[in-house]
């Protein structure tokens, strides 16, 4: 066994020091491919933990025009009410909507100190079961008075994770593209190693060898090189994360960011990713060359 | 040991390589086929090898119907089958000790198997005094007792040879036949294909003759033509 291990790492060595030149293509295509399907998996992470954050929360607010009569208030509220798709219904008065705003920028001193709090508005906060009903809100506040604006919270949202999932959707893509590459590459290191070899499997076949004897180092091969662009693609993606999702820890409140376990889960993809590319393209590589 | 039975090779461009071949090879027999180029000697080889499968006809060699082996058992149906051919086939690359090695390893044998084998078998071809020298630095005669020693180390049923002094001066391929020889006083049948007159004149031994893939003699202790 230790013998038959030592024989494919002798062989595997000796190939990639061979072509060094398009092994490192192959492995620098791999290591772009599976870091754009690294980074396509953890925008896809990040655009569900936003849905989690958000969907909870997502509220229509209706914001009251001054001064507020506590008639309208109570008109409004039992109109809403009565929909079957409104969860609830909550008065934010204008100190309430003060303390909020006083919370939610309380990193931003200046701009708690220059706001005076009698401009913010009160408003109603209104639940809905089903985000999508939104219409059935608008139609019934259609032309009450006391009513300033109306601002749907899911609509701005829906836009916000569109826009990332087009973003996910291009990622995919090109990272579908440059796996191609990559496949190609690693089929052309397999066969010219093949080709540069073409003597020694000639031999190996006339005393014997079985064909995956034959094969296995040159499908090793393949993977160990993508295995590299794989590993290299992980440390990016960390590094990545380190200089451009760090520094977002904490500046927005209540926004979840990806973190580190998130990038270790995308490691098992990436290499199972990275070996299955290299095994079929190493299959395709060494077809017709090694019909017995 | 081998035994064709009706054997005709038709190439894919048409070419009758082989037509109508019954021949009967007993075990430890030596056998000569002769016969000008493109008679068909060297496809003989390559069907038995299983390099090539014959369009009809039924071909079996140490018991078991080519036909019918699939294509996973080729290679245990080699390891029965040494062969040696006029362009010696070594690999430039590795030292004499490696290349008969190389033969073994690539059929997974142990350290120790091939440690202890591998000398023996040069000692054996009278090259064990070159046992760590690479192929460029022997002559033809010595490259081609390394390729004897390969095709011989794993104690084969059958050793194939196709023109194996077909690049040698002829006092050295008598010293090749005189291995040839011996290795078939050992009990491996030896099946030469050679067009060399003088050493099929010399050794005496059954002889077949093909011309236009036919068999138009089988003679024993014969001569060229």
């Amino acid at each position: 066994m230790a013998r038959r291990v030592e024989y494919y790492f002798r062989e595997v060595t000796v190939g990639l020091r061979r072509n060094g030149l398009v092994a490192f293509a192959a492995i620098s295509t791999t290591f772009i491919a599976l870091l754009l399907f690294g980074l396509a998996l953890l925008i896809s992470r990040q655009v569900n933990l936003m849905i989690a954050a958000t969907t909870g929360n997502v509220e229509v607010a209706v914001y009251l025009s001054d001064p507020v009569q506590q008639s309208t208030v109570e008109n409004l509220t039992g109109k809403l009410e009565e929909l079957p798709a409104v969860a609830s219904v909550d008065y934010e008065t204008k100190e309430e909507a003060c303390a909020r705003f006083k919370e939610l920028f309380q990193n931003q001193r200046a701009l708690v100190e220059n706001v005076d709090c009698s401009a913010l508005p009160a408003s109603l906060r209104v639940k809905l079961d089903d985000p999508e009903q939104y219409d059935q809100v608008a139609a019934v506040l259609e032309g009450q008075p006391g009513i300033d604006r109306i601002v749907d919270q899911s609509r701005f949202l829906d836009r916000l994770f569109a826009v990332t999932r087009v973003f996910r959707v291009g990622v995919l893509l090109v990272s579908f593209v440059m796996l191609i590459s990559a496949a190609i590459l690693i089929a052309n290191t397999v066969r010219m190693g093949l080709f540069a070899r073409r003597k020694e499997i000639g031999i190996m076949k006339l005393v014997g060898a079985t064909n995956w004897r034959i094969r296995i180092p040159f499908l090793v091969e393949g993977i160990v090189e993508s295995l590299i662009g794989a590993a290299a693609a992980i440390l990016f993606l960390f590094g990545l994360k380190v200089a451009f999702i760090n520094p977002l820890y904490g500046t927005i409140q209540f926004m979840p960011w990806v973190t580190n376990a998130d990038v270790v889960a995308v490691i098992p993809w990436l290499v199972v990713a990275g070996a299955v590319v290299a095994i079929l393209a190493g299959l395709v590589g060494m077809r017709r060359f090694l019909d017995v | 040991m081998i035994s064709l039975e009706h054997v005709t090779k038709v190439y894919k461009n048409g070419v009758v390589a082989v037509d109508d071949v019954s021949v009967d090879v007993e075990k430890g027999e030596f056998v000569f086929i002769v016969g000008p180029s493109g008679s068909g000697k060297s496809t003989i080889v390559r069907l038995l090898l299983k390099e090539e499968e014959a369009t009809k006809g039924q071909i079996f060699v140490a018991g078991k119907n080519l036909a019918k082996l699939t294509p996973w058992k080729v290679p245990y149906l080699r390891r029965n089958i040494g062969t040696v051919f006029q362009d010696f086939k070594l690999l430039s690359d590795k030292t004499v000790f490696d290349n008969v090695g190389f033969a073994l390893e690539v059929i997974g044998k142990p350290k120790h198997v091939i440690d202890q084998r591998v000398p023996e078998i040069l000692e054996l071809v009278g090259l064990g005094d070159k046992i760590n020298g690479y192929p460029d630095e022997l002559s033809g005669g010595e490259q081609q007792r390394v390729s004897l020693a390969r095709a011989c180390v794993n104690r084969p049923l059958v050793l194939l040879a196709d023109e194996p002094t077909g690049n040698l001066d002829p006092t050295t391929s008598v010293d090749i036949m005189r291995l040839l020889d011996r290795v078939n006083r050992i009990g491996t049948t030896v099946v030469m294909a050679t067009h060399d007159q003088a050493i099929v004149d010399a050794m005496r031994r059954r002889v077949i003759e093909l011309d236009a893939g036919r068999v138009v003699r089988d003679q024993s202790r014969g001569v060229y033509s």
